[in-house]
């Protein structure tokens, strides 16, 4: 087992196989050897960490992308969209947790659930104006009404693409 | 805002799960933390430079309301060139392309007229380098529009698709010293000695090609080529009229980390196979583990025999794991009714795992399948038929001799006589532990449950079997033992 603690002080027990879809924690472990010593998580918060943990529980024993995974599977990969079921259950969220879990499964190096994070967010910005985009995420537009013109004229040939 | 979207790699990953450029655009309008990441990704893979050009504030109006799509007329015809000013303009962007594709086509359809507006680019200086981080670039332009090439040649170029061999091709070397797969079709037949000098002197100024696609070269430069260790691929796709490798005193080194040398020809006839069997005698591949011969026209099986013959007597034959010949014509032209001996050739490739035949009518009978199998104990993929014009003479007891001996088989493509049926499942205990895929085109049979039963009780992992659809002659009668395929593995 391997001690975790979060950055509001919370303790979690977590099964090493399961805590090593980290690639940080796995690297952690491998430069510490054989300790008791509690990993301090400070980006990450208790309820953000139980989510990870969730998840990493539920994909135990998959295979983890290799570091030289080739370009074609991650191309392939991006291409799509598609979550399945029992992710897209899990990842349903408010926005907040969302983009939590995003920023964790970034700095722990979970790269499946980065990507599940990523392309839930994607989907939610297909077919969307920018306006409408701006409102989805509350983005200020920092565009004069020139430079927002001056881009979509830039990009016109993008539009039926 | 949440502050996961100013986080960069962030904004990479979520924004590169969207493929289609209008969803990039809108994002690039959204606010000034998404413009960059946006742009890169909306940029990185372009079209022709219509683009680009569009950025330039007096052709905008010209490319997006001006002559109809495709009128024969370009809006660029009459032009002037960009100005010093302008070219800022349309290099404004170009920093971000990684992928560039200069094509006549609309869709997979070439255009008579293709119009690339490169004279708009003649004001810039010879030695600009309009894509400063391109990757890719291929490159489908044929004379005079093709002598712009030097534009778009890069430091960072890896991989470059061209479609002639002209003067700059000789720049390639000096300006792109990444180059890692060069791919040149010449589809001028024969080639010109002077295009063979100009390519082969190209060549030899590479030195990280990992990957070369280009008609056979002079012995110079196939020597250059044997001594280069970062070679993985190499595929000749044309020759010259002569007997470009006679000449000379042939010293070539081993190429050593070779794995894949593919001859994809036009029409294959006697200087071809010539010049490449007098390439095989001379080099030596230890490296080698997949071989392809494909002929698209004009296919002469006695020319394809020599080139077989040749490496069924190199050393290369006993690490060869995957070969491919294939014709694209249905039979050989010199075809006069006798099934082609051509099996019998591959017998001294003991390591094949994948051996697919797809030149004419061959000759197999339940002896010779039998011999072969026994011959490559570690095949996976068997594809021994092209044309149904042949009569067909592996019986069922035949084929599961045979298949006793390959237990790794997962593909099999063969014609069979299934209409005599000389085996009982239920006495035969034999089950395949592997076969999948059985694909027994238009192979004859006559009692559909005798067949289905055999291929239920001894092949366990087929659960349908291909044939010539609608066409075949027999084709109903291969549907209905799928049909009984079915409603055997629904009574289990």
């Amino acid at each position: 087992m391997v001690l975790l603690v979060t950055s509001d002080n919370v303790q979690f027990q977590v099964d090493k196989e399961v805590v090593e879809r980290s690639v940080l924690i796995k690297n952690m472990l491998e430069d510490v050897g054989e300790s008791d010593q509690s990993i301090p998580l400070a980006n990450v918060s208790s309820s953000v960490l139980k989510k990870v943990i969730e998840y990493c529980e539920h994909h135990r024993g998959e295979p983890l992308p290799s570091a030289d995974a080739d370009q074609n599977q991650d191309e392939t990969r991006k291409r799509t969209t598609d979550i399945s079921e029992w992710d897209q259950k899990f990842i349903t969220v408010d926005q907040e947790m969302l983009f939590e879990i995003i920023l964790a499964a970034n700095y722990l190096d979970i790269k499946s659930l980065l990507d599940v994070g990523c392309k839930t967010v994607a989907n939610m910005i297909k077919g969307k104006t920018p306006e409408e985009i701006r409102r989805l995420f509350n983005i200020v537009n920092d565009f004069t009404p020139e430079e927002e013109a001056q881009i979509k004229k830039e990009n016109e040939w993008a539009e039926d693409r | 805002m949440h502050r996961a979207l100013l986080v960069s790699e962030v904004l990479q990953e979520i924004f590169s799960h969207l493929t289609k450029k209008k969803f990039l655009a809108a994002l690039a309008r959204t606010s000034k933390s998404f413009y960059d990441t946006a742009m890169d990704l909306l940029w990185a893979e372009i079209y022709n430079i219509d683009p680009l050009l569009g950025c330039v504030k007096r052709l905008h109006p010209m490319i997006y309301y001006g002559r109809p799509k495709y009128s024969s007329r370009s809006w660029s015809d009459g032009v002037e060139p960009l100005s010093k000013y302008e070219a800022r303009q349309f290099l404004r962007h170009a920093a971000r392309v990684r992928t560039l594709s200069i094509h006549g086509y609309h869709g997979t359809v070439p255009l008579l007229t293709p119009h690339y507006h490169f004279h708009l680019l003649s004001s810039l200086p010879i030695e600009t380098c309009v894509f400063p981080r391109l990757l890719s670039l291929n490159w489908i332009v044929r004379h005079p529009d093709d002598k712009y090439l030097h534009l778009f040649l890069s430091p960072t170029l890896r991989h470059c698709h061209l479609l002639t061999i002209h003067c700059d091709l000789k720049s390639i070397a000096r300006r792109c010293a990444a180059l890692e797969s060069l791919s040149i079709v010449h589809s001028e037949v024969p080639m010109a000695a002077h295009d063979i000098s100009v390519l082969s002197d190209t060549v030899r100024s590479c030195n990280r090609l990992v990957k070369l696609c280009c008609p056979l070269l002079d012995s110079a430069a196939l020597e250059y080529l044997s001594k280069l260790p970062t070679l993985v691929t190499m595929t000749i796709n044309g020759f010259g009229t002569d007997n470009l490798l006679g000449r000379d005193n042939l010293n070539f080194a081993p190429f050593l980390n070779l794995a894949a040398l593919y001859l994809s020809l036009s029409t294959l006839h006697f200087v071809t196979a010539t010049n490449f069997t007098t390439f095989i005698q001379h080099s030596e591949f230890p490296s080698l583990r997949e071989f392809k011969l494909q002929v698209l026209h004009d296919s002469y099986w006695a020319q394809a025999e020599r080139i077989i013959g040749a490496l069924s007597q190199h050393k290369a034959c006993q690490i060869l794991e995957h070969v491919e010949i294939s014709f694209c014509d249905p039979e050989p032209l010199e075809y006069l009714g006798n099934p082609l001996p051509v099996i019998r050739q591959f017998l001294p490739f003991m390591q094949l795992r994948c051996l697919q035949l797809d030149v004419g009518p061959l000759y197999l009978d339940n002896d010779l399948l039998l011999e072969a199998m026994s011959s490559w104990p570690h095949i996976e993929y068997l594809h021994l038929e092209k044309s149904d014009y042949c009569e067909p003479a592996v019986t069922f007891r035949g084929l599961f001799a045979a298949l006793r001996l390959c237990p790794h088989l997962h593909t099999l493509r063969i014609l069979m006589d299934a209409l005599f049926i000389d085996i009982d499942p239920k006495v035969e205990s034999f089950q395949h532990p592997s076969l999948q895929n059985l694909h027994l085109s238009d192979s004859w049979i006559r009692d559909a449950e005798a067949v289905a039963l055999i291929i239920f009780s001894m092949l366990p992992h087929v659960s349908e079997v291909t044939y010539s659809g609608y066409t075949g002659r027999n084709s109903l009668a291969w549907g209905e033992v799928n049909r009984r395929l079915r409603s055997f593995a629904q009574a289990v």
